[in-house]
């Protein structure tokens, strides 16, 4: 931390010359000495106005606000966790409902050859014969 | 350690808040996009860093640490990194396209007084070594501290404030010869 008696004319200059005359922009360990050492003496003054002046010319640079539509394309972007967890679910659920779905057909399979034809015993060739080839079942035969 | 205002809007997005996203987005996005506006020169492709870095805040808040730096550093340095794979994109291109870049902006009839002003030192500022232009951009125009500048920019304290000096004094040999004219435009 500089303090003014540390603080000296050249360093000032060097000081404005990067920073500007805006105190704010000045390193924050020299700010203080810095801003008592200028008010203390007229050459660092009279370098600050010059910092100054070159300071609001600078400001004058193009400065734009963002449009509503880029707004809109950032804020699509963010991906709501909740909705992340909702589509999880909804998939799972969907997969889930597959599921049961497949159990349900294969158990009415089962029961199609039940009714229809009374206790099968599928391991035996003779059955296929007995239950013919329009009869839809819900696997293969392998 | 300093405290970092943002810390609990990246922790509100990362637990899904819509709300504490806009409001970051507001808070930063002017300041983001106009930085890329200044080193790239393009504003399609200034627009399009600023989404990108937002992107990057979307995808990674939940991973933040906060004291390791501050957000808006941080941000910063990420929308600065897409800035530069963009210009190193640019030296691969052709002329052609550069050219493109340079017609697109409006000429100086079709510009209010102080829109020429504008064009004036933007102009300037492109005419500064990519260096000297990133140190004046993050310091003068986006309000970092010095260690903040030379942290994001790799490169010691003492190198970033000779390269902010060397800066200013090519602005001031490029903008003092028709000063009169900018302060005069600048009063109207």
């Amino acid at each position: 931390m500089r303090t003014i008696e540390t603080m000296s004319l050249e360093r000032f200059k060097a000081l404005v010359e990067a920073y500007g005359a805006s105190e704010n922009a000045w390193p924050a360990s020299e700010r203080a000495a810095a801003l008592a050492f200028c008010n203390a003496n007229p050459q660092a003054r009279a370098l600050r106005e010059e910092a100054a002046s070159l300071d609001a010319i600078l400001a004058q640079a193009q400065t734009v606000r963002p449009s509503a539509a880029l707004e809109a394309r950032i804020m699509n972007g963010f991906k709501h966790p909740a909705a992340n967890v909702a589509t999880m679910r909804t998939t799972w659920m969907g997969a889930g409902a597959i599921a049961a779905c497949l159990v349900l057909s294969l158990m009415a399979g089962w029961a199609v050859l039940k009714t229809s034809h009374g206790q099968v015993d599928l391991s035996d060739p003779a059955a296929w014969d007995l239950i013919g080839e329009d009869l839809e079942f819900p696997t293969s035969k392998s | 350690m300093v405290s970092d205002p943002d810390t609990e809007l990246v922790e509100r997005i990362a637990a899904g808040d819509a709300m504490a996203a806009r409001t970051l987005m507001a808070r930063h996005l002017p300041s983001i996009l106009n930085m890329a506006r200044r080193m790239l020169q393009s504003p399609h492709e200034a627009e399009d860093v600023a989404q990108d870095a937002f992107c990057k805040v979307w995808v990674n808040a939940g991973k933040w640490k906060p004291g390791q730096a501050l957000f808006k550093t941080w941000l910063h340095r990420v929308a600065l990194n897409l800035c530069y794979d963009r210009l190193r994109l640019r030296q691969h291109a052709d002329l052609e396209a550069a050219a493109e870049v340079a017609a697109s902006a409006p000429g100086p009839a079709q510009m209010t007084l102080s829109g020429q002003v504008a064009a004036h030192v933007d102009e300037a500022l492109q005419t500064l070594p990519q260096r000297q232009k990133e140190a004046i951009v993050m310091v003068h125009y986006h309000g970092m501290s010095n260690i903040e500048a030379a942290e994001q920019m790799g490169l010691s304290v003492d190198a970033l404030e000779s390269l902010l000096a060397r800066a200013r004094r090519a602005l001031r040999a490029k903008l003092t010869p028709i000063a009169p004219a900018l302060i005069g435009a600048m009063d109207e």
